[in-house]
């Protein structure tokens, strides 16, 4: 029985030794080949990073020529106007819809996603409005719909003259927490 | 609901259970991903059209801003703080995976008559590029060009990738020098607070102590991170990671007792759990309570047999049944183990088939045509795809993710420039010279997105072919032992009962 148990034991520490071997060797092989395979793949993926962006990059700079070209034929340089909302976040205020006319006729009306407010919120400028307005003074009439805390038909409206034909106007219409909260101010300024 | 990931093989996965070890694990990717992937704040924006260009890259059209930013700064359009405007372009073109261009950006302005915040803002940008693409020297390099401190955020972020570059060059001291200067508070306190920097950051400045020899400072910390409350799935992930360090520390040094005390923390469900459970075996193993190891090993043994810690598991659980002397039980487990690790390899063959015969591909270009340029690949969407069982891991890493957001991208442009070939046919007022220019520009560029698009295409295809290879290696190497193990259990009972019998 003694010879038995002595035997047994000596199966055992040679099985403990073979099976942590076991689970090591395979374990060893298997990162020698991941290591080497890493190491081809990263030099294919470097080159081929580096190609895919200079290409990616031509095409940006070919899609900021069409851009530019899409607005030379769709806009003469001297009438064009530009209206972009920005909103400083206010914990009361839902934006929902702005409106803008142009003397009086609608250019203009956009219902805000959330996915836009939050970009809104987050320092973003939606442009409002991209367009041809003949020479001479304008007046620009926005009008802004949201909710407040007790209103949830919330409307202001707010104007502004401008003169068009002089090269191409740039419109910002913002939208910020007012001094008496929680109801907002909206104000435009023209960017020269 | 099961998904059979590979048709024809026996294999069957829950896909809720897929999907939650996919997000696990992802979520771990992002760990070490998120301290250079967080955009710098930028504290006011005042052009409103660099905001307009931020507006179409937060409502998720990278494209449309870039080429619009582009096409205003060439035109003169930006009038207020230019070198703002070069900042947020450097910015949109690392969203969209052009590093190269944005580091440019990042260097020019850095090194420009600008004022100390641009250039300082600038270098901290073009270190996270850096060290995002493994140019740890050249990022701490720039780092070292921020004169001054940082405004709000942006200090706390230049700090943490500060020590996390010196963490990869093992210089750990000087790593924890630079998160001691995270504020005046102390540093349990400053790092508790709720920003993901300081999370990732207390991580890994406890594995950092601890490599020094600091256990205690580096318990602490890990202590801290493991026991507290983890209200999402990544703060989940990275409280089991944090247990999971501390329980293996303490296995490797033969502390078995305190190592299970972290390992019975770790979630049975998460990303970690497999490591966990393969852990405890270890535990109980170690105080030669191979009975108890077993609870924990055939636990684990019937789990998704892809996991290598399912694998492994499979090997330990015959080898505690020997422990015991229950020879009989070990036999069946190792021709279990045997089965198992053959209906593995014969289901790489069937992925390996739908890798070769562009079923992959087909599905990567389905999921493609399905997202918005821009977006990152969630290594959810690719749970599905043949062979996904296998390949996770793969698509879970950043070259894969780049490669694959470079393939959708080409993809899109190629039905850009198509449309944008229409556009030159119908423009009017175009003069002749010009239109020969723009149309040759759009043939030159189509060649080259064909041939980098097929190149691309044939590298993920190398990437799965050689992951697959490497799994399939693995699985080979693991039968070959069960079956050495049976052969001597067999010589072993033949010496003892053979006369006997």
């Amino acid at each position: 029985m003694k010879k038995v148990n002595i035997m047994w034991r000596q199966f055992s520490l040679f099985w403990v030794g073979l099976a942590s071997l076991g689970l090591l060797i395979p374990a060893m092989a298997y990162a020698i080949g991941e290591a080497k395979g890493a190491v081809a793949g990263t030099a294919r993926f470097v080159q081929l990073d580096a190609d895919a962006e200079r290409v990616l990059n031509e095409m940006v700079m070919l899609g900021a020529e069409m851009v530019a070209l899409e607005e030379a034929r769709e806009l003469p340089s001297e009438t064009r106007l530009l209206v972009l909302v920005t909103v400083e976040p206010s914990p009361f205020f839902q934006l929902e819809t702005i409106q803008l006319q142009i003397d009086e006729r609608m250019a203009s009306f956009h219902q805000y996603t959330e996915t836009e407010l939050a970009a809104l919120q987050q320092g973003g400028s939606h442009r409002l409005f991209w367009g041809n307005v003949p020479a001479g003074q304008h007046q620009l009439t926005v009008s802004m719909m949201g909710r407040v805390p007790k209103d949830p038909d919330f409307q202001r409206k707010s104007t502004l003259v401008m003169v068009s034909g002089e090269g191409r106007r740039v419109v910002e219409l913002r939208v910020a927490p007012g001094k008496s909260q929680p109801f907002p101010e909206m104000s435009l300024k023209e960017w020269k | 609901m099961s998904l059979r990931c590979v048709s024809g093989g026996s294999g069957h996965v829950r896909l809720p259970a897929l999907k939650r070890m996919l997000s696990g694990v992802f979520c771990l990717l992002l760990s070490t991903q998120a301290l250079v992937a967080a955009p710098v704040v930028w504290d006011s924006i005042e052009d409103p059209l660099v905001r307009a260009a931020q507006f179409d890259l937060l409502v998720g059209a990278p494209f449309e801003a870039v080429t619009r930013l582009e096409s205003d700064l060439a035109q003169g359009y930006i009038k207020h703080q230019p070198a703002q405007a070069q900042l947020v372009l450097g910015g949109m073109y690392l969203a969209s995976g052009a590093h190269h261009k944005a580091a440019a950006i990042f260097a020019a302005l850095g090194s420009s008559g600008q004022p100390q915040q641009v250039q300082n803002l600038a270098w901290l940008s073009l270190a996270q590029v850096q060290y995002q693409h493994g140019q740890t020297n050249e990022a701490l390099e720039s780092l070292r060009r921020i004169s001054g401190e940082l405004p709000g955020q942006a200090q706390q972020e230049r700090l943490l990738l500060s020590a996390m570059a010196l963490m990869q060059q093992q210089h750990f001291g000087q790593a924890v020098t630079h998160l001691r200067q995270l504020g005046q508070k102390s540093l349990v306190q400053q790092l508790s607070e709720k920003s993901v920097w300081a999370t990732y950051g207390r991580f890994n400045l406890g594995v950092a102590l601890f490599r020094q020899g600091k256990e205690e400072e580096g318990r602490m910390l890990l202590e801290e991170l493991g026991s507290g409350a983890a209200d999402t799935e990544e703060s989940r992930a990275l409280r089991d990671k944090a247990n999971l360090t501390l329980a293996y520390h303490h296995l490797d040094k033969n502390e078995p007792e305190e190592a299970q005390r972290y390992f019975v923390k770790t979630r049975l469900q998460g990303p970690m759990s497999s490591q966990a459970l393969l852990g405890l075996g270890r535990v109980y193993s170690a105080k030669n309570l191979h009975k108890k190891s077993l609870v924990p090993w055939l636990r684990l043994s019937k789990m998704d047999a892809s996991d290598p810690a399912v694998q492994d598991s499979l090997l330990a659980v015959p080898f505690a049944f020997g422990q015991l002397e229950a020879f009989r039980q070990a036999l069946e487990h190792y021709q279990l183990a045997l089965e198992k690790f053959k209906s593995e390899v014969e289901q790489i063959d069937q992925a390996e088939a739908a890798v070769n015969n562009g079923a992959l591909a087909d599905k990567l270009v389905h999921i493609v045509s399905r997202q918005s340029m821009g977006q990152r690949w969630l290594v959810q969407d690719l749970s599905d795809t043949p062979g996904g069982r296998y390949l996770w891991q793969l698509f879970a890493t950043n070259e894969f993710q780049e490669t694959l957001k470079n393939y959708a991208q080409l993809r899109l442009s190629l039905g850009r420039l198509e449309q944008w070939s229409s556009q030159i046919d119908d423009a009017r007022g175009l003069s002749p010279a010009h239109r020969r220019v723009l149309e040759k520009k759009v043939v030159n560029l189509q060649s080259e997105l064909l041939s980098v698009l097929d190149r691309t295409q044939k590298h993920l295809k190398v990437l799965a072919q050689e992951t697959l290879k490497h799994r399939k290696q693995r699985l080979l190497s693991y039968a070959s032992e069960a079956r050495f193990s049976m052969a001597q259990m067999y010589d072993y009972a033949s010496r003892r009962w053979g006369g006997e019998q």
